[in-house]
């Protein structure tokens, strides 16, 4: 249960980075076109940035799930298959430790900006605390994610079960 | 200082033990900022250098160009690409080889990364290649060393990310590639055209030309839109990448090559590359905060520089540190990780900003290749089943004229800043 519902926002976190990368290259190009007719937006270049960041930050589990962090796993090779199983334990169990301490960490970040009323300063004068409550929803996921690897690989019989 | 290299050498044996890089580099940055703060300066620190380091408008660029390949990459343009070249390239000595080398070439003047432009060519040039008698090891050296030209022929993600570590202008370096990345293109070319045993080719049937050069004329005619668009300032590099998205998506669905299922498995693929960038990105820019706060990159420098022996043998040093790292790293890493360092020592060597880019995405260029890591070789082994070894064997050639290139543009750096020099 806890399993599928890590898979459920894994997805849903997925699929909207996915939706940002792509609309990116429409908010980009519109901004390019109305720049060189001399309309230029005013909330596009906060905005584009700030899309860009969530992207990152919530598509991490993805990365993770699909094998996308680069890992370094030449050493792990040469200890054989059981060499290489403890470093993709000890590989996802610091991921799960560093996105916690990560998620706690960012979390008071934002609630300090939430209180404080702090705004981003550009023109588009953003409350900072909604850009920067990706980091961590986004870490949040990321631990979690991190933490069902292991999980499904320490006991498969009990998820497939 | 020692405290700084006691956090390096934590951050090699995370690394060694297979976390991810930028989880390495996140938690040996946070054990240096607390040795060096203690805790409540640490973990207030830590959060509001990341959230800063994100601040960097530039790396938008990054998954537009690599989504611009990755749409290239399901369209089928590198197919057409492939086919339209070997077609001119008529009864050329080696024709097919020379046209994989250029086809590459054109590729990587849309797209920024090495992996897309070898995968991309590789899919239809290998068993072309392989059908014509080239062998195992010609075909898949071809491939993955013309891939290469990929992140050296601009538009190209490492030099956004060496334009952001060190503060250079992007479209500045991007031009800055264009004569190496042209001129390493021709070298290549020459190779593949002289290499043994010779294969004759194959000519097209009469007015085959026409139909392929119809079919590709609009993939051909954006390199020199995009050059064209940021050498004279019309567009940034940020802007130029979303309109390249943009230019690639109405091709693909004009000429019914892109459907919802394979344009959403390139934005999908776009993301994982992207994510994965700029989750290194970031971290590396934190675990650079603290190795310039412990003064690390300067020392290094400092005891490069004061090897006897001139600035041939510091040079030197800076090649076989890249050709080592190149050998372990994966290429964005390997530049987030040696950039920081190298940058201070290439200084001190008197070379030009724009110099060291170019030298540095040519020290790439050899890391994707290289075994036992080299990218593009895993990418081509992926595509075609080539094994290692005979792919390792046949990009031996071209590793060497990368790193006679690397002392080239360190003695002649006009190949580099002769046109970035002329720009508008």
């Amino acid at each position: 249960m806890l399993l599928r519902l890590i898979d459920y926002a894994t997805r849903a976190l997925t699929v909207i980075s996915a939706a940002i990368i792509g609309a990116l290259a429409f908010l980009v190009s519109y901004d390019a076109i109305t720049r060189t007719l001399r309309m230029p937006t005013i909330w596009i270049f906060d905005v584009s940035l700030y899309l860009l960041i969530a992207a990152g930050f919530l598509g991490s589990a993805y990365a993770l799930r699909s094998g996308s962090h680069f890992r370094m796993v030449i050493f792990a090779d040469m200890l054989g298959s059981n060499g290489r199983r403890w470093a993709d334990r000890i590989a996802y169990f610091a991921t799960f430790a560093f996105a916690a301490m990560m998620t706690w960490l960012t979390a008071g970040y934002v609630l300090d900006n939430f209180n404080a009323g702090f705004t981003s300063g550009t023109i588009l004068d953003a409350p900072l605390w909604i850009p920067q409550s990706v980091m961590p929803i986004g870490a949040l996921v990321l631990a979690l994610e991190a933490l069902s690897t292991l999980i499904r690989d320490e006991y498969p019989d009990v998820v497939e079960g | 200082m020692t405290t700084g290299l006691l956090i390096v050498l934590l951050f090699l044996v995370l690394m060694a033990m297979s976390l991810p890089v930028f989880v390495a580099m996140a938690i040996a940055g946070f054990a240096g900022f607390i040795l060096a703060h203690g805790w409540t300066t640490a973990l207030y620190g830590f959060t509001e250098t990341v959230w800063q380091s994100t601040h960097v408008y530039e790396l938008i660029a990054i998954p537009l160009f690599i989504l611009t390949g990755t749409i290239m990459q399901q369209s089928g343009s590198g197919r057409d690409l492939y086919l339209v070249v070997n077609a001119f390239a008529g009864r050329v000595r080696n024709a097919s080889g020379v046209a994989t080398i250029v086809a590459c070439g054109i590729f990587a003047a849309i797209c920024g990364s090495s992996i897309a432009t070898a995968a991309t060519v590789g899919y239809v040039a290998i068993p072309a290649l392989k059908e014509a008698g080239y062998g195992d090891t010609r075909a898949g050296g071809f491939v993955a060393a013309g891939g290469t030209l990929g992140i050296l022929i601009p538009p190209s993600i490492p030099m956004i990310l060496y334009g952001i570590i060190t503060d250079t202008s992007i479209g500045q370096l991007f031009i800055a590639g264009v004569v190496p990345g042209i001129l390493m293109m021709i070298i290549f070319a020459i190779y593949a055209w002289r290499s043994q045993p010779r294969i004759e080719a194959v000519p097209v049937e009469k007015g085959q030309h026409w139909v392929l050069l119809r079919r590709s004329i609009g993939v051909i005619l954006l390199p020199p839109v995009i050059i064209g668009a940021i050498y004279l300032g019309v567009f940034t590099p940020t802007e130029v990448g979303a309109l390249a998205v943009l230019y690639v998506l109405a091709l693909g669905l004009l000429q019914r090559r892109l459907t919802y299922d394979n344009t959403w498995r390139a934005v999908l693929s776009a993301t994982r590359t992207s994510v994965m960038l700029l989750m290194l990105i970031i971290f590396g820019q934190y675990f650079a905060h603290y190795l310039t706060y412990e003064e690390v990159p300067q020392t290094i420098a400092k005891a490069i520089a004061s090897v006897p022996g001139g600035h041939f043998v510091t040079l030197s040093l800076v090649v076989l540190g890249y050709l080592v790292m190149g050998m372990f790293l994966e290429s964005a890493a390997m530049l987030l990780i040696s950039v920081p360092i190298f940058f201070p020592v290439a200084m001190h060597l008197g070379m030009h900003p724009l110099t060291f880019g170019i030298f540095a995405v040519m020290a790439m260029e050899i890391a994707q290749i290289s075994p036992p890591v080299g990218i593009n070789l895993f990418t081509i082994h992926g595509i075609s089943r080539i094994p290692l070894e005979k792919l390792a064997r046949g990009v031996m050639p071209f590793i060497l004229t990368q790193i006679v290139f690397l002392y080239l543009v360190y003695y002649v750096p006009e190949i580099v800043l002769w046109l970035p020099e002329r720009m508008k």
